[in-house]
């Protein structure tokens, strides 16, 4: 579904990704682990487009994205959930939400309102919080915020960077549980998660990343196995 | 509001008639300060060709109404949507083309702009102080002892139409919720789909709506000519500064306390110390309070 091909990325001078090549198979949940500084980041921003490639192609569904504007690519079916969640906090959850389904303003009314009710059967406690500010949510409320939002634009393909962020294990687990809920039906997801444990037992396949190219790829069984693996990231 | 209340109990009609007129020019002044919030919020650039707008508004206006003779309704209408459009294609033909441009770049190409709408003004209307007939009469009345004119009662009414109206398509409309989301935090907007071209393009539209019709409403009472420009321009400055840029209801809040503020002082001591009032008000915001009167601090990451 998604395909990156051989891209290159610089900010100035100083090169973050170096001959990135990987996919993200329809219907799956593909992981990017790697320490801080890796480029998992840089990644998702040049798939997005918020960062430009110097080199190197990005295509989805088989249609080339590489110079396309972010919100270009978000409506072809492309949806991130940002790292530190960057929800619009001094808008209510509402807005959020309605924000989220931005690209589909001018059609179907009826069928974001059916999404919004999806995504608050998702997370409950957003509903009962619908018209507070988003800003006053915790920690959670708000990484669930961010996936709704994300959601609201009825992606292909999910984007997920470090989603267990600054969060506990119980709110993690519940998160994780969720995404799983969405690929039960149909969704595709690509994770970036520093958590590497998190990341592999999550995932049907993944990529290490290290200092800007991916080091190790593999099924997440043959990664859990790995020496290397085992010794570096998963302590 | 203290001064307010310190002034009514001072001089009770006098007072009334201060704050009254104080009140007429803040709303234009609000109505300046709108425009700078709108343009600064969506993208981080102080617009310093705000003022000029009014200009060219009330010159049109001028020249609408007085020279061709059309009626007062239509000729404003037809000068706020020639100044609006002049903003529009400004943003798109200019700012537009350039690719990441820096705020400093912008903001020296607005006053690029100012000069140059300043010049063309002169050149086409000359020096000369141009007078406007207000929208119905100028025959004074009484309001609980102190005088207004009929205009002072069309700017509160379109002020106020003017506040209500950004009220409903910033809290109501997903254009106007999409524009406040940039505004917060312009890249998760982008990853929600609004595009910042598209905003700056909607921001740049609406402060030459609002410089122009402020421009209008204010001219029967002050007067138009090429240069009303520099001086409408910093007092509407001045208000977004004092209410806290780049939120709407400071805008309105600094403007009317600038207005009332500048009346009663051009009161009480000679009245050419009046223009000094908007600056000296900057100086000591800036200083004390930078976020304004209503304003939040500025996060910095």
């Amino acid at each position: 579904m998604l395909r990156v091909e051989k891209v290159s990325t610089f900010y100035g001078n100083i090169q973050a990704l170096r001959d990135v090549t990987l996919r993200a198979r329809r219907g799956r949940i593909t992981t990017i682990i790697g320490a801080n500084g890796a480029g998992k980041t840089t990644l998702l921003r040049t798939i997005l487009g918020l960062t430009q490639a110097r080199h190197g192609h990005v295509f989805f569904e088989d249609e080339e994205i590489t110079k396309l504007p972010p919100e270009r690519i978000v409506r072809m079916g492309i949806s991130q959930v940002p790292q530190g969640r960057q929800i619009f906090s001094e808008l209510s959850v509402e807005d959020n939400l309605q924000l989220g389904a931005y690209v589909r303003r001018f059609k179907d009314r009826a069928e974001i309102q059916r999404d919004k009710e999806f995504v608050f059967e998702l997370f409950p406690v957003l509903y009962d919080r619908r018209r507070q500010t988003a800003g006053t949510l915790s920690g959670g409320e708000q990484q669930m915020l961010a996936i709704a939002r994300a959601l609201m634009s009825r992606p292909k393909l999910l984007l997920l960077d470090e989603p267990s962020m600054g969060l506990a294990p119980k709110v993690i687990q519940s998160i994780f549980k969720t995404l799983f809920e969405l690929h039960e039906k149909g969704l595709t997801i690509l994770i970036v998660e520093q958590d590497a444990k998190i990341a592999l037992e999550a995932s049907d396949y993944c990529y290490v990343m290290r200092t800007g190219k991916i080091a190790l790829e593999g099924s997440a069984k043959e990664l859990l196995e790995n020496e290397e693996v085992k010794r570096i990231y998963l302590g | 509001m203290v001064l307010i209340i310190v002034t009514l109990a001072l001089k009770k009609s006098t007072g009334l008639q201060w704050i009254l007129s104080g009140l007429t020019v803040g709303s234009i002044y609000a109505l300046m300060a709108m425009g700078f919030s709108v343009i600064f919020s969506s993208t981080r650039v102080i617009n310093f060709a705000q003022g000029e707008f009014s200009m060219l508004g009330g010159m049109l206006m001028y020249t609408f109404s007085n020279r061709a003779g059309i009626p007062a309704l239509y000729s404003f209408i037809l000068s706020v949507l020639i100044v609006t459009l002049i903003g529009a294609g400004f943003e798109r033909l200019v700012i537009h083309p350039l690719k990441k441009p820096s705020v400093i770049t912008i903001i020296l190409i607005t006053i690029g702009l100012s000069i140059f709408f300043r010049a063309a003004a002169k050149w086409i209307w000359g020096t000369d102080t141009l007078a406007i007939a207000p929208f119905s009469g100028d025959k004074p009345f009484k309001l609980l002892g102190a005088t207004l004119v009929p205009q002072s009662l069309w700017i509160f009414g379109f002020t106020l139409l003017t506040v209500v109206l950004m009220f409903i398509f910033f809290n109501r409309t997903i254009l106007g919720k999409g524009m406040r989301a940039a505004a917060e935090n312009p890249e998760a907007a982008t990853l929600v789909g609004v595009s910042p071209p598209a905003t700056s393009l909607v921001a740049w539209t609406i402060a030459a709506a609002l410089g122009a019709s402020a421009g209008i409403i204010i001219a029967p009472i002050k007067f138009v000519s090429f240069d009303v420009g520099v001086m409408l321009g910093l007092k509407g400055f001045a208000s977004a500064i004092l209410g806290g840029l780049g939120y709407a209801p400071g805008a309105v809040v600094g403007g009317l306390s600038l207005g009332v503020l500048e009346t009663i002082v051009a009161g009480v001591f000679p009245s050419g110390y009046k223009d000094a009032v908007a600056f000296l008000v900057l100086v000591i915001v800036l200083l004390l309070r930078p976020q304004g009167i209503l304003g939040r601090q500025e996060k910095l990451e």
